[in-house]
């Protein structure tokens, strides 16, 4: 029988170098892809967290240690009524998410309810209404004068004033409770289907009844998400920047993270942002470490095979009771925004009335043709959304194998490294970023580089849930059999682990790219002239009062998010709306 | 020299030992089965021959070159020109069978031609030919593992790795495929490695066993000679039904029972040292039964008792004898037509080569 000879392999011991470098030479050799990977993530995350400290702690201007700029932060009234007001607006908006969504999944997930899937499509799938986007349309519909809801109201009653304004704290509230609560209902309806029918009939048969049921099994193995949920919504609720930038300032009050920004404003008071940035970034940290240690991994939700036969709990007349509901709410958060969204952008003034003869395509002709600021932040905000998608979800993959393989020694900081982004709020991460890149050996602010490394970062940790799933699947035989049919070992992971895990870098790189497609909060600190993007074309437009233009700027962010989310659900053929499970 | 060589191998996992100073030697062309329970380092031990894994300490050589040495792979898997064939198949299900087969061949970059030839030729040597352009998952579990064997034939490799390769299949299967084996390893000869915890299918398709306990090789031999002359009291147990009695050695063909009041004589060539502790095992359907008191025909040892147990097996009759005088019980299979109750006195006549001394102690 033929036999192929092969040469071998030897490490080089002849070589004069000293030990360590020989050494660490010859690991790169061994392993370079993994560890380029680690020195890419330590690159990435390492130096925004670094300058952050240093600069909280560093006396106004660049000279010495100081605690002062946190005795600023903890005296002045401005920066703790701020801290205060959005501690206030995470907690609210954390109970009402719950509060909201809870029935809303309890009729999805456990009972007969007609139309049970598209209500789950359409709360989920509203998430492609990024928060800003909301604010907008709420503006447009409940402005304390024009808002055409008022509108509506006074020609119905004949009163002089509107009913409402949502230029106020409760306003705020509703804003980014209405963006948020779809990821609560996502967690509960997802855990509430996955209590096992077999434990609750358990109870059942041991004599308890419906009511015992719920109270004694159902709700204890739901608390859990319940829980998460809220955390999620509650860190998510104090770090968003659009609906406050939109709400509270031309209204007069700050949030921490319109605070930090008024900071970085001219005259600049980086060390009080970075101060600043401190609470939010310690308040994350806390939250993050409370639901690791006691809700642990059973608050996260994974994508679902639902298992077993569902039984649905039987609603009887009550049924058009829910139905109602979950409609209401459906209409309150999706429909009646885009709806709004999509007049405005088609009409000549949005303060004019309803009649067909106020229909015009001008605002698009104008705003995809004639308004530069637009066509190029379009252009950079496709580039930077299929770059930072592509990179992430690469970086993602490769660390994902490298971590599930344990390639290298001292792989398990990997990880922690790819997830610690999760814990920086957008604005925090921006600020680090700003100071990181503003200055040598790496000058990339003013260019569309500095919100690409920030994309990439922000959004490593959702990429990094979706492909390290993906591979945790993957039986290592399939690899092994690669390997000793004579494939080496990046053979293998070309040939046989990337092509095998496609649907998850798949799902990540959509994600990716919707989320950075819609990042307002680190761009609005790290943009210039040259790099704008179109989420701050819409803020830009929002301030300055043309609503038609911002609405068309909207509406275009949301056609670009609906075709790549459709394609995507095309060619991966699962419940992609299920992915944002971070 | 010809053959793979592994000397003084082992594998540690956090400090434990898996695989402990094994010593085992392949000769080219040769069949050889890594026998033993679940855990006792078999699949450790091939894929450190495969270099999947590194050995902690110890050699792994093939053909007079080293492959591992201490630690270091030296050859990594890519280049060490085996294949194998794994218990979950690892066929991908992203190619198809042509493809998967193909796989190997084509990174061996020969021509075109030659690359189809061989894996069609691979395929009609696992009759999967007419599958060719299926796709993985539209096979059954059978048809998936053929393609894993044609996919491993295909390379012509040096040395064939085979891990458990029918434990997934259902038992019919996996009777046919054991012979298939074979008759494989009879047409082209390649050195093999075969993994199996499985008795019977280690049996049918060795040319020899290394029977593994606990990190170590207890015992390599045919399997007539692992059968006949188990050296260790675990080695007659794993490979068949066998009674153990404890004794000490009175002469050197001679030794005293410890739970029985008799002796029993050991064939010539036992040696024991007197006075040493040995334990003397026969299997079950060596023995026969004779009601009490028969004569004793010559070169037979006797043991007396009474019937504790019978059961009636349509092939066979078998029994369990409570030993007289003693809490001792041995197993005894015989023909149907030897026929005693329960209660019954009775002698279990064994022949005296069939008593053979074995060794508890299971260090090599």
């Amino acid at each position: 029988m033929a036999t192929v000879t092969a040469p071998e392999v030897r490490e080089d011991p002849a070589s004069g170098e000293t030990g360590l470098r020989r050494r660490a030479r010859s690991a790169l050799q061994r392993y370079p892809l993994p560890l380029v990977t680690a020195l890419v993530l330590a690159v990435l995350v390492l130096p925004p967290l670094g300058w952050l400290l240093v600069l909280s702690t560093r006396v106004e201007g660049g000279g010495g240690l100081t605690l002062a700029n946190f005795a600023t932060v903890l005296s002045d009234e401005r920066y703790l009524g701020a801290i205060g007001r959005s501690l206030y607006i995470g907690w609210f908006v954390g109970v009402l998410c719950i509060v909201l969504s809870a029935p809303a999944a309890w009729a999805v997930a456990k009972t007969d309810m007609p139309g049970r899937t598209t209500v789950r499509v359409l709360i989920v799938g509203s998430f492609v209404l990024p928060s800003f986007l909301g604010a907008l349309a709420w503006i447009l519909l409940a402005g304390p004068n024009a808002g055409i809801l008022n509108r509506v109201y006074r020609a119905v009653t004949g009163a002089s004033s509107g009913l409402f304004n949502i230029y106020t704290l409760g306003g705020l509230i509703f804003v980014i409770t209405m963006s948020m609560y779809p990821l609560c209902f996502l967690l509960l309806s997802t855990a509430l289907e996955n209590v096992p029918a077999d434990s609750e009939d358990a109870a059942t048969i041991l004599g308890a009844s419906g009511r015992k049921v719920a109270l004694s099994i159902t709700i204890p193995l739901v608390t859990t998400a319940v829980l998460g949920g809220f955390i999620l919504v509650f860190l998510e609720a104090i770090s968003v920047f659009g609906p406050p930038a939109m709400l509270a300032i031309p209204s007069g009050f700050h949030v921490i993270t319109t605070q930090i920004y008024a900071l970085l404003q001219y005259p600049q008071h980086l060390e009080l942002a970075a101060a600043l940035s401190m609470p939010l970034l310690l308040i994350t940290l806390l939250l993050v470490w409370l639901q690791r240690r006691f809700i642990g991994r059973r608050g996260y939700v994974t994508v679902t095979g639902k298992s077993g036969a569902r039984r649905a709990i039987a609603l009887g007349k009550w049924k058009w009771l829910a139905v109602g509901y979950c409609w209401l709410l459906i209409v309150v958060s999706l429909v009646l925004p885009v709806a709004v969204l999509l007049w405005v952008a088609l009409s000549k003034s949005w303060g004019q009335g309803f009649g067909l003869s106020n229909l015009t395509l001008d605002n698009f002709r104008y705003v995809l043709f004639d308004y530069r600021p637009a066509r190029s932040a379009l252009f950079n905000s496709l580039t930077l959304a299929i770059l930072a998608a592509t990179a992430a979800s690469v970086l993602a993959a490769l660390i994902s194998y490298v971590t599930s393989r344990r390639l290298v020694r001292g792989h398990q900081i990997l990880p922690v490294l790819t997830m610690a982004p999760v814990v920086l709020p957008g604005l925090v991460l921006a600020v680090g970023l700003f100071m990181t890149y503003a200055r040598p050996p790496f000058v990339l602010y003013g260019t569309i580089w500095v919100l690409f490394i920030a994309f990439v970062t922000k959004f490593l940790p959702y990429a990094y849930i979706n492909t390290s799933s993906a591979i945790s699947s993957l039986d290592t035989d399939l690899e092994d059999a690669g390997r000793i049919m004579g494939a080496t070992r990046t053979r293998t992971l070309a040939r046989i682990v990337f092509p095998l895990m496609k649907g998850g870098i798949m799902s990540a790189w959509i994600l990716v790219f919707m989320v950075s497609l819609h990042e307002l909060s680190a761009s609005v600190l790290l943009y210039t002239s040259k790099s704008r993007v179109l989420s701050i074309v819409l803020l830009d437009l929002q301030s300055d009062g043309r609503y038609e233009d911002a609405a068309v700027v909207g509406i275009l962010l949301l056609a670009v998010t609906l075709v790549i989310v459709g394609i995507g659900y095309r060619v991966i053929g699962k419940d992609i709306v299920n992915m944002r499970t971070n | 020299m010809d053959g793979l060589e592994i000397s003084q191998l082992c594998k540690n996992f956090d400090e434990t030992p898996v695989v402990d100073r094994i010593d085992l030697s392949v000769r080219s062309g040769e069949f050889v089965s890594l026998l033993g329970p679940s855990g006792c380092g078999k699949t450790t031990t091939l894929r450190m021959i495969a270099g999947l894994l590194g050995p902690s300490a110890g050699t792994v050589e093939l053909d007079g070159r080293m492959l591992s040495r201490d630690g270091t792979l030296l050859v990594p898997p890519e280049r060490r020109n085996m294949s194998m064939i794994f218990q979950s198949y690892a066929v991908w299900p992203h190619k198809k069978v042509f493809d998967n087969v193909a796989f190997g061949v084509r990174l061996r970059k020969l021509p075109a031609a030659e690359t189809r030839r061989r894996v069609l030729s691979a395929l009609e040597v696992v009759k999967m030919a007419h599958l060719a352009d299926r796709y993985p998952g539209q096979l059954s579990g059978g048809q998936q593992q053929r393609v894993g064997l044609a996919r491993a034939l295909a390379v012509e490799p040096r040395v064939l790795l085979m891990d458990e390769p029918l434990s997934n299949l259902d038992a019919s299967l996996r009777e046919e495929m054991r012979f298939e084996i074979r008759r494989i390893h009879d047409e082209f000869k390649i050195t093999t490695v075969y993994v199996t915890h499985d008795i019977s299918e280690a049996i049918v398709a060795s040319d020899r066993i290394a029977l593994m306990n606990g990190g170590r090789i207890e015992q390599v031999g045919s399997p007539v000679e692992l059968y006949e002359n188990p050296r260790t009291s675990f080695a007659a147990g794993f490979i068949g039904p066998v009674n153990l009695l404890p004794a000490t050695a009175a002469g050197p063909d001679v030794v005293e029972l410890s739970e029985y009041p008799g002796s029993l004589r050991l064939p010539a060539d036992a040696k024991v040292p007197a006075g040493s502790k040995v334990t003397v095992a026969f299997r079950p359907h060596d023995a026969t039964l004779a009601a009490a008191g028969s004569p004793v025909p010559g070169d037979h040892n006797v043991l007396d008792g009474t019937v504790a147990r019978q059961a009636y097996v349509g092939h066979a009759r078998d029994y369990v004898l409570r030993l007289a005088a003693s809490e001792r019980t041995i197993r005894v299979i015989t023909p149907p037509s030897v026929d005693f109750a329960p209660g019954e006195a009775v002698s279990a006549l064994i022949p005296v080569p069939r008593c053979r001394p074995v060794s508890d102690d299971t260090r090599p």
